[in-house]
């Protein structure tokens, strides 16, 4: 069945890989494993297991191999995986969290739910260079301290360039709800980084 | 806030909302409001020092040869499904085990593989949504219908008998409560007048006591007149022989 959203080349290879070419999918990982890997190390921060939910965001791929039928490009069904993926391993990390808080006792100030604070902090560090810049490292701990549907729909408008539609689309909510939730994004962003907004003014 | 701050504020916000890059909102700043209104000026100059703090951020680094590994952790766990295929194979053609026991557990693991747990939780839900009906109960609940109808329709005109018959009941009483309360206002007064006039109240008590007199006339009568004052036995012997009291 023809449909608007053929001429996506992720499409084209889903299409091609139900038809019976494994190769397809090969070149699925290929070009979008990448992608997949940077939305999640901005969602989550440096954690350990990246590698581990692109691999389950392509199994979930593979699950869905004879039912898939494109409703939007084959990147926003693979940023809606893993969005979803990315909220139950927060609330799993949260769960851990308070686990060791229960069990140890120590004194976790940084808030729940944040990137930075969910960071496996035993695992390697390849952007260890980078994060030592202060600026870097409190505009991430901002992103990090967003809900995680602000934080998605920021992310996805900023570095994956979605259009507001298919934001609604990876989140499951509406445009209007996409606007609303960037704006207050942004409005936490300036409240929380003022200090270095000034400094950027200058 | 101003229409022409709130104007100005739509055009920010869509600027944004398709703002491929920095640039492209620095040409904001050629509005002709942001020269009257200091306060879009500094919200304008907050967005793009925003704007400029996000892009600052590095590209997340990406391990190498990721699709690859991706790519042979997916295999693996293929090939790991079909090893435990190829045993149960190897174990079915050695004790030649009845009903085919490796083409079933084959089955299963392939519709493990080709349907995931969502997709079966979905056909069972679907397979539970289909409720078996018992037979003609479809019938049955029409012939009941029909049969509370009738039942119905036959019991209407007893219902309108009957309340004719507890509207009438109802006047009776009605009728009954009018005199009942006519009566009392006026026979009690006359009966307390005439006991006034006529009867003495040390009468009344002896008038108690002969209204049994017939149980103590077939009792020791003399015993009990015995126990009276003698005042009270000359008034009841003077009853007796004006016929005041029953023989």
């Amino acid at each position: 069945m023809a449909n608007e959203f053929d001429d996506d080349p992720g499409v084209r290879w889903m299409r091609a890989w139900q038809a019976g070419d494994e190769s397809a999918f090969d070149a699925l990982v290929e070009a979008y494993s990448g992608q997949v890997y940077a939305l999640l190390t901005r969602f989550l921060g440096p954690r350990a297991n990246r590698e581990d939910l692109v691999q389950e965001v392509f199994l979930r791929v593979v699950r869905a191999r004879e039912r898939y039928e494109p409703s939007a490009r084959f990147s926003t069904f693979l940023f809606r995986i893993a969005y979803n993926l990315s909220v139950n391993e927060t609330q799993r990390g949260i769960a851990r969290e308070a686990g060791r808080v229960e069990l140890g006792g120590a004194d976790h100030a940084r808030s729940p739910g944040g990137m930075g604070e969910l960071a496996d902090e035993r695992a390697p560090r390849p952007d260890e260079a980078l994060e030592r810049d202060d600026v870097v490292r409190e505009v991430r701990a901002a992103i990090g301290r967003l809900p995680e549907n602000q934080r998605m729909a920021l992310l996805l408008a900023k570095y994956e360039e979605l259009p507001y539609s298919e934001i609604a689309e990876v989140l499951g909510s509406s445009e209007k709800a996409v606007k609303s939730l960037i704006h207050r994004a942004r409005e936490s962003l300036r409240e929380t980084l003022a200090a270095y907004l000034e400094e950027e003014d200058a | 806030m101003k229409p022409d701050c709130r104007s100005f504020r739509i055009r920010l916000e869509s600027t944004l909302e398709g703002a491929r890059a920095q640039s492209e909102l620095t040409s904001l700043a050629w509005h002709e409001h942001l020269l009257a209104c200091a306060e879009c000026r500094a919200l304008l100059e907050s967005e793009e020092a925003l704007e400029l703090l996000l892009e600052s951020l590095p590209k997340p680094h990406l391990p190498p040869r990721l699709a690859r590994r991706v790519l042979a952790r997916l295999r693996a766990g293929d090939e790991r499904r079909e090893a435990q295929l190829d045993r149960l194979l190897e174990l079915d053609a050695d004790t030649r085990a009845p009903g085919d026991l490796a083409r079933r557990v084959l089955a299963g693991l392939e519709a493990e593989r080709v349907q995931p747990a969502e997709t079966r939780l979905d056909a069972l839900l679907e397979r539970a949504r289909a409720v078996d009906l018992p037979e003609g109960l479809g019938k049955r609940v029409l012939a009941h219908v029909a049969e509370e109808r009738q039942l119905t329709r036959r019991r209407k005109p007893v219902l309108m008998r009957n309340s004719v018959r507890l509207a009438a009941a109802a006047g009776l009483l009605a009728l009954l409560f009018a005199w009942a309360v006519w009566h009392k206002s006026t026979a009690p007064t006359r009966e307390r007048d005439v006991a006034h006039e006529s009867v003495d109240p040390r009468m009344l008590e002896h008038i108690e006591v002969l209204e049994q007199w017939d149980f103590l006339r077939r009792n020791d009568l003399d015993a009990v007149l015995s126990t009276l004052p003698h005042s009270d036995q000359l008034l009841l012997e003077m009853g007796s022989e004006e016929g005041l009291l029953g023989g």
